[in-house]
């Protein structure tokens, strides 16, 4: 078992001179048993992290312990990890058994230690009846469940996944998310897991660290940076649909500090008005963030809120049942969007009161992006 | 001296003078591990023209320290004998496989592709039947050696394969044509796999292997199976060229195969110059047209046959936001990827435009 610790690590593809690097100064203590996942757009960086974290590309610039060790030229294999990629293969020419057995057997293993690592894995992935199949005759599924095997067995002291769900359709997908949870927890086991999707992040992290064009924008548990995140950025690539984004104006008004802008006129929180004040934000152009599940509909929650009502206009209501989306019109400039109840009873072409939870409002700075209450 | 830690370790053990000594052979019962001769025991080591070494205590054992000794050296002969053996094996082995890979550097070096290799190099029967061609072209100085490799690809394999070390880093693997049969069979058959599918998956299970078990990140390349005697030279440089192709327009892919780049083949056969004018022509308002997103975009829709739903679905976005980027990209180029003709330019200027950056 063992932690890991990145030291200002850089990533400068040869040929690539140029550009900007693939990652960039990336500082990251990773805790021993930890579940971290690296998310962020395609491009930004995920997979060279995780590659030069293997083994498989150089580390351009700066240092990579695993444990106490410092490996940034010790070869994959002997650095004690084991990976799945999006792109994994099986050994096509042998069955399951042979498949996981493999790795172990040039180890030198022991027949019978190989034999009982072999069966327990195959137990837990609940394979165990696909032992003698060859990969052609596995669904994409069990495929899926004999690439984690082969890194089970192995018993490694970090786990590396790839995008190891993204070739499983949505289904398989979130079934095999809860599965490799499981698993962790299980084997008590560093995890570094690369996903695109958000959710994926949020629902297996035990640490997210969110990244774009290579650089680290946050990295923190998925409260913390769904309830409060550092920038733009981050704000508006967790949570699904994404947070709102109001252009406007923060304005002092008899002792108040008002938020404003077209068909908005909210009051902020006197807590959250104490530091945009502090930080001389009074008088300035600003953006303000609204998720839209604070976005709220019911008679109550707009009696008790008399300074964060809005008047809008229902341009679409998408009713899923348990909740709905409604596309707003004359809440600011662009569409916003609000998720409220499925029972809400709201309807295509309404015009709508509703308010925001104003305690979970975010306010962010119009040229630097960055939260202004998260900021120290 | 291979013995000398054993030697010391008896003379601790017994308390006594120990010593090598050589004897006439024929002073020595043909088959005994051990001997008394001048009040000293002498212990088998190794015979030597007409000598015999050995290692010698004075006569003061008991019997079961003597058959003890005779016991430990005797092992310890066995095995040394046995890896001296084996290694002398596979070193003859690999003196021809040295001449092979001389050969094939003398052809490049002449430019002479056609000829065949020569008989004298041909107990290496292997040549004579139908291989799969493999070249695996790792990072140089490793120092990584040919029969670790070896090895590691016969146990993979579970067959003997043929390896020949050609540049520092580069391996030509040919591996027999039942790992190709070896790879489909299963007794349930599912939908027939074509030749270049099997070819793929075992490059892909190789290159999967390799990258965990050996060297790390390596580029490969496989073919279709052939008859080594004959095309040595041609494979050889047709894999080369796949691989540089492959590492040149798919920076991301490390198992590289012909048959996947023949539209990339083609092209690199353009003038530069010719093909910086294409693009620039094609992709008019290329800083707007190629963000990363595009680009990703565009790249999928067509590895996905052009197929809507399939991207949306692939890419995690909804069918609208697909339809209103390919619209984007309609309005700034011009160019319309959803009608067969514009997708072929839009393709091709997509290949050229990673090599022209
Ligand atoms: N082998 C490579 N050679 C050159 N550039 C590369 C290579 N691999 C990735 N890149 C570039 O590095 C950047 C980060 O890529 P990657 O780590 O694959 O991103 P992600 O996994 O987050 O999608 C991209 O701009 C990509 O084009
Ligand atoms: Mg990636």
């Amino acid at each position: 078992m063992a932690g890991l610790r990145l030291e200002h690590v850089y990533k400068i593809y040869p040929g690539a001179e140029n550009e900007p690097p693939a990652v960039s100064d990336f500082n990251l203590e990773i805790e021993d048993k930890e579940f971290l996942v690296l998310v962020g757009p395609s491009g930004c960086g995920k997979s060279t992290t995780l590659r030069m974290i293997a083994g498989l590309e150089e580390i351009t610039k700066g240092n990579l312990y695993i444990g106490d060790r410092l490996v940034n030229d010790v070869a994959p294999k002997d650095r004690d990890i084991a990976m799945v990629f999006q792109s994994y293969a099986l050994y096509p020419h042998m069955n399951v058994y042979q498949n996981m057995a493999f790795g172990l057997k040039l180890r030198k293993f022991k027949k019978a230690e190989i034999d009982k690592r072999v069966r327990e894995a195959a137990k837990i992935l609940d394979i165990e009846h696909l032992l003698d199949r060859k990969p052609k005759a596995l669904s994409g599924g069990q495929r899926q469940r004999v690439a984690l095997g082969r890194a089970i067995v192995r018993e490694p002291q970090v786990f590396l996944m790839d995008e190891p769900l993204s070739n499983l359709d949505a289904k398989l997908r979130v079934q095999m998310r809860a599965e490799i949870s499981k698993l962790h927890k299980r084997l008590e086991t560093t995890v570094i897991y690369v996903t695109h999707d958000q959710t994926e992040a949020m629902t297996m992290g035990s640490r997210i660290v969110i990244m774009k064009d290579g650089v680290i924008q946050q990295a923190a548990t998925p409260e913390e940076v769904y309830n409060r995140p550092v920038n733009m950025f981050v704000a508006g690539f967790i949570g699904s649909p994404a947070m709102n984004f109001i252009n406007g104006r923060l304005e002092e008004e008899a002792g108040q500090l008002h938020f404003k802008t077209d068909g908005v006129d909210v009051i902020i929180p006197e807590g959250k008005a104490k530091i945009l004040r502090n930080k001389g934000y009074v008088g300035k152009e600003v953006v303000f963030g609204i998720r839209p599940e604070d976005i709220h509909s019911e008679p109550l929650f707009l009696e008790a809120s008399p300074n964060s009502k809005i008047n809008a206009f229902v341009e679409v209501a998408e009713n899923l049942g348990h909740e709905m989306f409604l596309y707003l019109n004359g809440v600011g400039k662009d569409t916003v969007i609000a998720r409220v109840d499925g029972r809400s009873g709201l309807k295509d072409n309404m015009n709508v009161t509703l308010a925001f939870d104003m305690n979970k409002c975010q306010v962010f700075d119009k040229d630097t992006e960055r939260a202004i209450f998260q900021e120290d | 001296m291979k013995w000398e830690p054993l030697k010391k370790r008896l003379e601790q053990i017994l308390n006594a003078d120990v010593r090598f000594e050589t004897i006439a052979s024929q002073q020595w019962v043909n088959g005994a591990d051990s001997l008394e001769l001048a009040g000293r025991i002498h212990f088998y080591l190794r015979k030597q023209n007409k000598t015999i070494e050995t290692l010698s205590v004075e006569s003061v054992l008991t019997r079961s320290e003597r058959q003890l000794i005779e016991l430990m050296v005797r092992t310890f002969r066995e095995q040394d004998e046995w890896s001296v053996n084996g290694r002398q094996a596979e070193a003859d082995g690999l003196q021809n496989i040295k001449l092979l890979r001389s050969w094939i550097f003398r052809q490049l070096e002449k430019g002479k592709m056609d000829e065949e290799v020569p008989d004298a190099l041909s107990s290496l029967g292997a040549l004579y039947h139908t291989r799969v061609p493999i070249l695996v072209l790792g990072e140089s100085g490793n120092g990584k050696h040919t029969l670790e490799l070896k090895r590691l690809l016969e146990s993979f394999f579970d067959t003997e394969i043929l390896l020949v070390p050609l540049l520092d880093g580069e391996w030509m693997i040919l591996a027999p044509e039942s790992v190709i049969s070896a790879s489909r069979a299963d007794g349930r058959t599912g939908e027939e796999e074509s030749l270049e599918e099997s070819l793929e998956s075992i490059g892909m299970g190789l290159h999967e292997m390799l990258t965990e078990e050996w060297i790390g990140e390596c580029h490969l390349s496989i073919d279709y199976p052939f008859v080594p005697a004959k095309d040595l030279v041609p494979a050889l440089l047709r894999m080369r060229e796949t691989i540089a192709l492959g590492r040149r327009f798919r920076v991301q892919l490390h198992v590289h195969l012909p048959w996947q780049l023949r539209l990339e083949k083609l092209l690199s056969l353009l003038p530069e110059a010719e093909t910086r004018k294409f693009v620039e022509q094609i992709l008019k308002r290329m800083d707007y047209a190629m963000d990363p997103e595009t680009l990703q975009t565009l790249e999928q829709f067509f590895e996905l046959d052009c197929n809507v739903s399939e991207t949306a679905k692939k890419l995690y976005i909804h069918r609208n936001t697909l339809l209103y980027r390919l619209d984007k990209f309609k309005q700034e180029t011009g160019l319309d990827v959803r009608t067969f003709s514009d997708a072929v330019l839009v393709k091709i200027a997509l290949v050229l435009y990673k090599v022209t950056k």
